[in-house]
């Protein structure tokens, strides 16, 4: 009787979801399938949906940060500052938008490497590849127009390198330079306030419609994981203000973030700016773009193609090695600051060279050796988890999981009104992931229909 | 009507479209104007100082072109030094060093323009570095306001050569 009752009320809610999707099948929204796996799956498949979730904190944080920020050449950096020290709650937002930055960039250059390696923008994936790969140049840019708005040190140091990179163009440089940056600091940090809030993040908007597959994959305890795992290395390792630009005196040593040092190495070589700055990873990009119409084989795996896995290897082998000799600047304090941060061409482009060789050569000699393997022995099929877990058990983990967050958040709550902003930024992502944890429990448990 | 016709017609109407269509939007061209934001349009005509105001080797700051705004008056990118040379000879110079932005200044004992910040050395003459990292760049040239001295001794600035925090080396204005 009792369970009839239910099903008859449980029929009712489910009318009106019904009902409700029946409407939305009129909207673009249904073009879009999500599914939400039902058990775990490498997260290597959705990267992608993941760096778009970044995307979302991003924009959560970005909006609650513009109610103080001010985009102003005297005010912007006491803005931050007030945010960072003062202003209550600022401090755990800055670190979280500031976190999610670096996040957003990494996941979306793993997902791009691993979208490659894994021969995914054939199959008529190309306008997916191409989109994704003008997405993940806006995220950069996105970036470091937002790490600008600042106006410490850092800040200026990448302005100066971008607006002398743009100057650097041949006949158009100085023009577009000025039509972008207008005529001083004022005009600067306007203009790219509203590039970082508005213009860039609608342009993702737009390419993200056409870089989304139809089917989503939404799974909401790898997402919280790795959410509250960007606000746990956020209370780890909070940023720092930097100092104050002040044309009037010294600044310290600074490098741009750690996504743009591999252009700042290449600056630092002392060749032509402009071939160093701009013409280099432009081709770069091109050469990522052209993948698809330069590898037409239909072999998917990266043994089959090893030229183009090559490329990639050497790609990725030369971001690592540009980016880590950005960070680097002689730490001798005796000569010049300008003569420190020069970078031998020599060992630079030795090394590069010797990377991309061993690359390709790696990779040739890896497929080889993977093919014969492949070859020999026909794919196996991946054995499945055998752990059991009740239903009862599962409950029981889940209101053990439940009762470690609610000790957790009071934790948070209390360090917060203590003071101790980043043990509380731990505490609440550890709490986040928690909850990630706790949704897979919940679905394992149910996924294997064992009632005990 | 045949066939051919048809799409022939179709093929003029396109273009007699796409040729009114770029006239309409032509004159908004002039946006850039907007974008340049160089104060006010065109070559600002600015009255900086009289001649008896600043005495031989040595040197005063002024703002160009001046907005009102005091925020924008503030930008160094509007921060000039009028320089009166030992032989009386006048020169203007962006006070923005080319090599990272830092604020220059002439310095009377010494007879040069000098960065506090990495050490760079400019030829008070000419705004070329000779020492220093902006020495060792391509574009070495701090840019130089043009002036006009009229009958009475009144210094005008009448417009800059050169890119500010980039150098008079390069093209534009
Ligand atoms: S900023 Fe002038 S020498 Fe570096």
């Amino acid at each position: 009787m009792a369970k009839k009752q239910q099903e008859a009320k449980k029929s009712r809610i489910v009318e009106a979801y019904e009902w409700t999707l029946s409407r939305l099948e009129r909207t673009i929204f249904m073009g879009i399938r999500f599914f939400q796996p039902k058990r775990f799956l490498n997260p290597h498949g959705f990267l992608g949906m993941l760096t778009f979730i970044t995307f979302i904190i991003l924009g959560i944080t970005g909006v609650l940060l513009m109610f103080y920020y001010k985009p102003s050449l005297t005010s912007a950096y006491d803005s931050v500052k007030a945010i960072n020290d003062d202003i209550e709650f600022g401090f755990i937002l800055r670190n979280i938008h500031y976190h999610a930055s670096n996040a957003m960039v990494f996941l979306a250059l793993y997902h791009m490497f691993y979208q490659f390696f894994a021969g995914k923008y054939k199959l008529r994936n190309e306008v997916i590849w191409i989109t994704g790969v003008l997405l993940g140049v806006l995220t950069v840019i996105e970036a470091y127009t937002g790490y600008d708005l600042i106006l410490n040190e850092r800040a200026v140091l990448a302005i100066n390198i971008g607006a002398s990179l743009t100057n650097s163009i041949p006949f158009i440089g100085p023009t577009l330079a000025q039509l972008l940056m207008g005529s001083g600091f004022s005009d600067i940090v306007i203009r790219f306030y509203v590039f970082h809030v508005f213009l860039i993040p609608v342009l993702m908007g737009i390419l993200m419609l056409l870089h989304f597959p139809r089917n989503l994959i939404l799974d909401l305890p790898m997402i919280s994981v790795i959410a509250g795992g960007i606000i746990v290395t956020a209370g780890i390792f909070p940023v720092d203000l930097g100092a104050k630009f002040t044309p009037e005196v010294p600044p310290g040593i600074t490098v741009p973030e750690w996504y743009l040092t591999s252009l700042y190495a290449f600056i630092r070589t002392g060749i032509d700016k402009f071939v160093a700055g701009v013409l280099a990873p432009t081709l770069f990009i091109l050469l990522f773009l052209a993948i698809p119409f330069i590898d037409r084989k239909k072999a998917v795996h990266w043994s089959e193609r090893p030229w183009v896995s090559g490329i990639g290897v050497a790609a990725l082998g030369q971001i690592i090695v540009t980016t880590v000799w950005g960070f680097y600047v002689n730490p001798d304090p005796t000569i010049e600051l300008a003569e420190r941060l020069e970078i031998d061409p020599l060992p630079y482009y030795g090394t590069l060279i010797a990377v991309t060789l061993a690359a390709f050569a790696l990779t040739l000699a890896a497929s080889e050796w993977v093919k014969e393997k492949r070859k020999k022995r026909p794919r196996e099929t991946p054995q499945t988890f055998k752990i059991r877990v009740s239903d009862k058990a599962a409950t029981l983990g889940a209101i053990i999981l439940i009762i470690l967050q609610l000790v957790i958040a009071g934790l948070a709550l209390q360090a917060y009104t203590a003071g101790q902003q980043q043990l509380a930024l731990i505490e609440i992502g550890a709490s986040l992931m928690i909850f990630g944890f706790l949704l897979h429990l919940l679905r394992f448990a149910s996924s294997q229909g064992v009632s005990k | 009507m045949t066939e051919e016709r048809k799409s022939r017609r179709s093929f003029i109407q396109t273009i007699l479209a796409a040729v009114s269509g770029l006239l309409a939007i032509s004159p908004f061209s002039e946006i850039v104007r907007y974008l340049r934001s160089r104060g006010s349009a065109g070559s600002i005509r600015q009255k900086i100082a009289n001649i008896n105001d600043l005495p031989p080797n040595n040197r005063l700051v002024f703002t160009y072109p001046i907005t009102g705004d005091p925020e924008k008056d503030k930008d160094p990118f509007r921060k000039f030094l009028l320089i009166k040379l030992p032989d009386g000879t006048l020169k203007a110079y962006s006070m923005v060093c080319v090599h990272l932005w830092c604020l220059v200044d002439y310095k009377p004992e010494r007879l040069q323009i000098e960065c506090p910040c990495h050490g760079s050395i400019y030829d008070p003459e000419t705004g070329v570095a000779f020492k220093g990292p902006a020495a060792a760049q391509p574009n070495k040239t701090l840019p130089e306001v043009k002036l006009e001295v009229d009958e009475n001794g009144d210094i005008y600035a009448v417009g800059v050569v050169g890119v500010i925090g980039y150098g008079k080396e390069a093209a534009g204005s």
